[in-house]
Order: structure tokens, then C-alpha cells, then sequence
């Protein structure tokens, strides 16, 4: 696969057909790990690791499973990775573990690797099954990690832990529920915006 | 024999492939489990002696006595030893309400104040020496508001207990007449970390008699 | 002991709701509630998959530890849940094919909800014995059934505004359920006088 195929490839996971802000998928974690930069990059690079994974190994099985029973076939499959991740997490990164709690476990229920298992792993070779893996999961890492800044730089005036601008008066309500949920929908509402200029 | 598989329907041979499917899943899952198992345990272990590192004075071994026991919020007793000579007692308490017999099972007076937290129980690890000061207050858990009560966990709030002798200050905030100097707008979250404070006193001495130390 | 049942009731269905504070079930939330009728189908269906799931996989549980096999929490806890919503599935088209066919794909999804799955593990991690965990999941689904209807009426009523293409769908319905968990949000800190 050449060079520009991967770059057009990257540009499709992370901007034209980006899961959290064109096709709207995985919100829950959007929501939840995304109250700093670090959070939100843990929880996207697990999300990457299990993507990539899962959608090698469908696609290598996909001739083995019966159509009727590929559902539940893609859950274990990909419960499999998800534990993997989790225990491997729980081991060598315990504060991640601590800050990200039952979002590890509940990456299993993201749509966006069903999703991508039922629309692509299923139906192509192992090769390109692995890149959209990827480049659908750096497309989520960004969108969790552009969410994250804006929530951490508002509520605490810092990026990933260094104070970028020291605020006197935090806005703290980011850091909680109705911040989250904003957040989203005005970053949605700005990206619809310059997508409909662009057209 | 694959395709054969894959073009049979029939209930029993989807069964087949869930169950063959699982059972590798499980052999996978068991192989990294075993991998990962000593070193999470570990884990626990060092973050529990992180913990103690931080309100107590140095120390080679610990402990560890659980006094009230509940699967989300046990109450634990710590005895720190250097060169086999206790050097410390740090406790673990809630600031959930108990009730008269576990007070009396503690050895923590009937008429304590048992103010509560803002929102769910706050967790204190407190750290006293053998002589009586307390060396340190750890937050453990704390989900206070936001900016408000999650202050107690500032320098400058914990300088209320740290270093201070316990039988020099009255353990209760100042608008209830004690000498600890409350948060600004966050009375409850002060008055629960004071209670949990008096709290552990009572049980740190409890201890200390029990070791006759004094 | 009821005292911390009754506690544990209003707490998870309105303190603690389960979109608006826990972010749980976000996805069928913003998916099915356009009209209050298939708001409070979806609301019903999870009410009985949830208080199941959570009763079946407090006894996998205890099979799990029994074996010593608990990394397989995850990996049990999703098949049965998966295997439950098949069941509803076809009870629903037996019994009400109306309100299957208005459910349409968003049936299937309950499997891929997260407030699910996620309430089956929360129950575990707070050690909630049987009974807590079925008052647990009962009232957290009664909160998201709650949430759900309130939502599809707020969006009904947004049917008659003017909502500025980029805003339309998504956006607006993020932003509306961020002012309301900002409403919920006035119920920290209240305490049960028991």
C-alpha cells in the first residue's frame, strides 16, 4: 500500500468520515474520559489498540463465521481484545486504570468497533482491515483529544498538565456533566458549520 | 471441512462455533491473566505503601488491622515499625455515619460529632507519630463540590491538623466552638473531614493503650 | 434496610441519573427520542432488560469467582446481555409487532448500550447484594426512562423553532441535554432525611 494511499486513508478516519463528529458513534466515552488531554489520550489509544485488533483478527475469521451467529462471533472477538487491554492496563498503567474506571471494560459495547467490524473487517482482507482499524481509532483519538483540551483548558487552564494560562476563575462546570455534553455539541455545531461552507 | 461451516445453519453447529469461539477467547484471556496477575497485585500493595509513605514518619514495615470492616469502606488501622520499634499509626476512616455499636466497637465516644459529608462518605488516611502529633492527612476519596469542598485537599485547609498536637486543639470547626479554621463556603465539607479527624484520634489512642505504649 | 433501598431508588433514578450525570446510555438517548411514543417503548424495554441483566449476572458473578476466573467478567457479562435482548426481541414481535417495528434497529442496540453493561458492573463493583442490585438497575432504567421521556418532549417542541442548519439534529440535542443535566445537577448534595 503506497504512501499517498495511507495519507488518504488517515484523512478518511480522521476527518471525512471522523466516528464521533460525521458519524456520531461512541459518544459515552466522548462524554465521560474527556475531562483532560491525558485522559482522553489513554482512552483513545486503548480504543486504537483494541480497533486495530479486532479487525485484524475478524477479518482473518471472516470465511469461518457462520453469517447468522456474526455478531455475537465480533463480541467475543472483541471482549477478548477489550480484556486484554484492560488487564494490560491495570498492570503496567495503574493511574490510567484508576482515571478511566469502568470505560475500559465498556470500550466492548463502543459502537464504533461493532460498527466497523460488521461494515469493513467482514467484508475485506486482513491488510486494509488493520489500517481502517487505525485510522478510524487515530480519528477518535482526535476528536476525544480536541474535546479534552477544550474542557481542560477551560476548567483548569492547563494542557495536559502544564498551565498554559493561569485563570483565576476556573470554569469548573466543564469538568462536569453539563459541560461535557455542551462541549460536544458546540465543537458538532461549528464542525457542521464549516463543513456545509466548505460545500 | 470450513466451508462446510460456514454453509451450515442449523442451531446445533452455530452452538459449535459460539462455544469454540469462547473457549479459545478464555484460553487467551486465561494466558495474559497469568501474565498480568502478579503485577497487579503489586500494585495494590505499593499504592497502599505510597499512601502511608505520605503521613508517616519512615518506616520498614506496616500492619495492617482492618477495625470496621465493609466491602466499599473499610475502617483500617496501620502500625508502622522501624527497626522493629513502632514509629507510627495511621488510620483509615469515612466519614459515614456509624452507629452506636460500632462507635462503642471503635472505642470512640457515644457523643462525637458524626457530622456528614456534602455528598458521598470522604475518605482520610491520618497519620499520627507515637508521641502524638499527627504527621499527616492523605485524601483518599473525595467528591465534595467541585472547587468548594474539594479544597480540603489544599495546603493550606490540612494545615489545621498537620503537626498539631492531638490533645492541644478542639477537633471541631470554628463555628461550632472548635479550632479548626473552616473553608469558605464549604462548612459541611470542613465540619465531615474535622469529624473523621476526631474520629481517628479516638481510635489512634484506643491503639496506643492497647500497645501500652503510654 | 429499606431506608437504604428507598435511598438507593431515588438516588440512582434521579440524583445520580444515569445520562445526566453518569453519561451512561448516551447513543439510544439522542437516537430514540424524537417522539414521546418510541421514548417510552425504548424506556419500557430497557426497564426489563436492565433489572434482568443485572439479576442473571449477579449469579455469573458469583460463578466466576467461585472458578477464579474473574478477567472473564467482561467477556460473560456482554454475551448475556446479548443473549437477553435476542429473547426480548422475539418476545416483542409476538406480543406488540407495533411497537417492534417502531423500535425498528435501536431493539438490537440495547445491546450496545452502554448504561447496560455498565450498571451490570457498577452493581459488582459496589458489592450490591441481589435485592440492592435489582432495586439498583430498576431505578436506574426508571431514570433513563425518565430522561428519555422528558427529552422527546423538549424535542417535539423543537420541532416548531427555527434551528440553524449547522445546529440541527446533534448538536441542539447535546446542548439541550447539557442545560437539563445542568437542572439535575441541583440535586447534589440532598440528603434523604433517613
Amino acid at each position: 500500500m503506497g504512501l499517498d494511499n495511507l495519507k488518504k486513508e488517515l484523512y478518511r478516519g480522521v476527518v471525512t468520515e471522523n466516528p464521533t463528529f460525521r458519524i456520531v458513534l461512541g459518544m459515552c466515552p466522548t462524554l465521560a474520559t474527556t475531562t483532560s488531554v491525558q485522559n482522553a489520550l489513554g482512552m483513545g489509544i486503548s480504543v486504537i489498540a483494541v480497533l486495530t485488533c479486532s479487525n485484524i483478527a475478524i477479518s482473518m475469521l471472516r470465511n469461518v463465521i457462520p453469517n447468522k451467529v456474526r455478531i455475537p462471533a465480533f463480541v467475543v472477538v472483541i471482549a477478548t481484545f477489550v480484556t486484554v487491554v484492560d488487564l494490560l492496563i491495570a498492570a503496567f498503567i495503574p493511574p490510567l486504570y484508576e482515571a478511566l474506571g469502568i470505560f475500559i471494560p465498556l470500550i466492548v459495547v463502543n459502537c464504533i468497533i461493532l460498527g466497523r467490524a460488521e461494515a469493513y473487517a467482514a467484508k475485506n482482507e486482513v491488510l486494509p482491515s488493520a489500517i481502517d482499524g487505525l485510522v478510524m481509532g487515530i480519528g477518535f483519538t482526535c476528536s476525544l483529544a480536541l474535546i479534552g483540551s477544550i474542557r481542560e483548558f477551560l476548567s483548569a487552564g492547563t494542557l495536559l498538565g502544564y498551565t498554559v494560562v493561569p485563570f483565576t476563575h476556573k470554569f469548573i462546570l466543564m469538568t462536569l456533566a453539563p459541560g461535557a455534553f455542551i462541549t460536544l455539541g458546540l465543537t458538532l455545531a461549528l464542525i457542521n458549520f464549516l463543513q456545509s461552507k466548505e460545500n | 471441512m470450513m466451508n462446510r461451516i460456514r454453509k451450515g445453519n442449523s442451531d446445533l453447529n452455530l452452538l459449535i462455533v459460539l462455544t469454540l469461539f469462547s473457549a479459545i477467547s478464555g484460553l487467551i484471556l486465561a494466558l495474559v491473566n497469568n501474565v498480568t496477575k502478579d503485577r497487579i497485585a503489586m500494585v495494590a500493595v505499593i499504592k497502599q505503601k505510597k499512601a502511608l509513605m505520605e503521613v508517616m514518619p519512615a518506616f520498614d514495615t506496616a500492619e495492617a488491622e482492618t477495625i470496621l470492616a465493609d466491602p466499599m469502606d473499610p475502617f483500617e488501622l496501620f502500625v508502622c515499625k522501624k527497626d522493629q520499634k513502632p514509629v507510627g499509626i495511621a488510620v483509615m476512616a469515612s466519614s459515614r455515619l456509624l452507629s452506636a455499636e460500632q462507635l462503642k466497637k471503635l472505642a470512640i465516644p457515644e457523643n462525637i460529632r458524626q457530622d456528614q459529608s456534602y455528598a458521598d462518605p470522604i475518605k482520610l488516611l491520618v497519620g499520627f507519630t507515637i508521641d502524638g502529633k499527627i504527621k499527616g492527612v492523605s485524601i483518599l476519596d473525595c467528591k465534595e463540590t467541585p472547587g468548594l469542598g474539594t479544597n480540603i485537599n489544599t495546603p493550606a485547609f490540612k494545615s489545621n491538623y498537620v503537626d498539631a498536637g492531638i490533645d492541644l486543639k478542639k477537633w471541631s470547626v470554628k463555628k461550632d466552638g472548635g479550632d479548626v479554621e473552616q473553608l469558605t463556603a464549604a462548612t459541611i465539607s470542613s465540619r465531615a473531614t474535622t469529624a473523621i479527624v476526631a474520629k481517628s484520634i479516638a481510635i489512634y489512642k484506643n491503639k496506643v493503650k492497647s500497645l501500652n505504649l503510654k | 434496610m429499606t431506608s437504604a433501598l428507598i435511598s438507593i431508588l431515588i438516588t440512582s433514578a434521579i440524583f445520580n441519573n444515569v445520562i445526566f450525570a453518569q453519561f451512561l446510555g448516551t447513543c439510544p438517548f439522542l437516537g430514540v427520542s424524537k417522539s414521546i411514543e418510541t421514548a417510552t417503548g425504548m424506556g419500557l424495554a430497557v426497564i426489563f432488560v436492565m433489572v434482568l441483566a443485572n439479576i442473571i449476572t449477579y449469579y455469573v458473578q458469583m460463578l466466576l469467582v467461585k472458578f477464579g476466573v474473574a478477567y472473564l467478567q467482561t467477556l460473560a457479562f456482554i454475551l448475556v446481555i446479548a443473549a437477553l435482548v435476542q429473547m426480548v426481541e422475539i418476545m416483542l414481535k409476538k406480543l406488540s409487532p407495533g411497537l417492534y417495528k417502531a423500535l425498528g434497529i435501536y431493539l438490537p442496540l440495547i445491546t450496545t448500550n452502554c448504561a447496560v453493561l455498565g450498571i451490570a458492573l457498577l452493581a459488582i463493583k459496589k458489592n450490591y447484594g441481589l435485592v440492592e442490585s435489582v432495586v439498583y438497575s430498576f431505578a436506574t432504567a426508571a431514570g433513563f426512562t425518565l430522561a428519555i421521556i422528558l427529552f422527546a418532549g423538549v424535542r417535539e417542541q423543537m420541532r416548531f423553532s427555527k434551528i440553524p442548519d449547522a445546529m440541527d439534529g446533534f448538536p441542539i440535542a447535546l446542548i439541550t441535554t447539557g442545560i437539563m443535566a445542568l437542572a439535575f445537577m441541583g440535586f447534589a448534595g440532598f440528603k434523604l432525611p433517613f
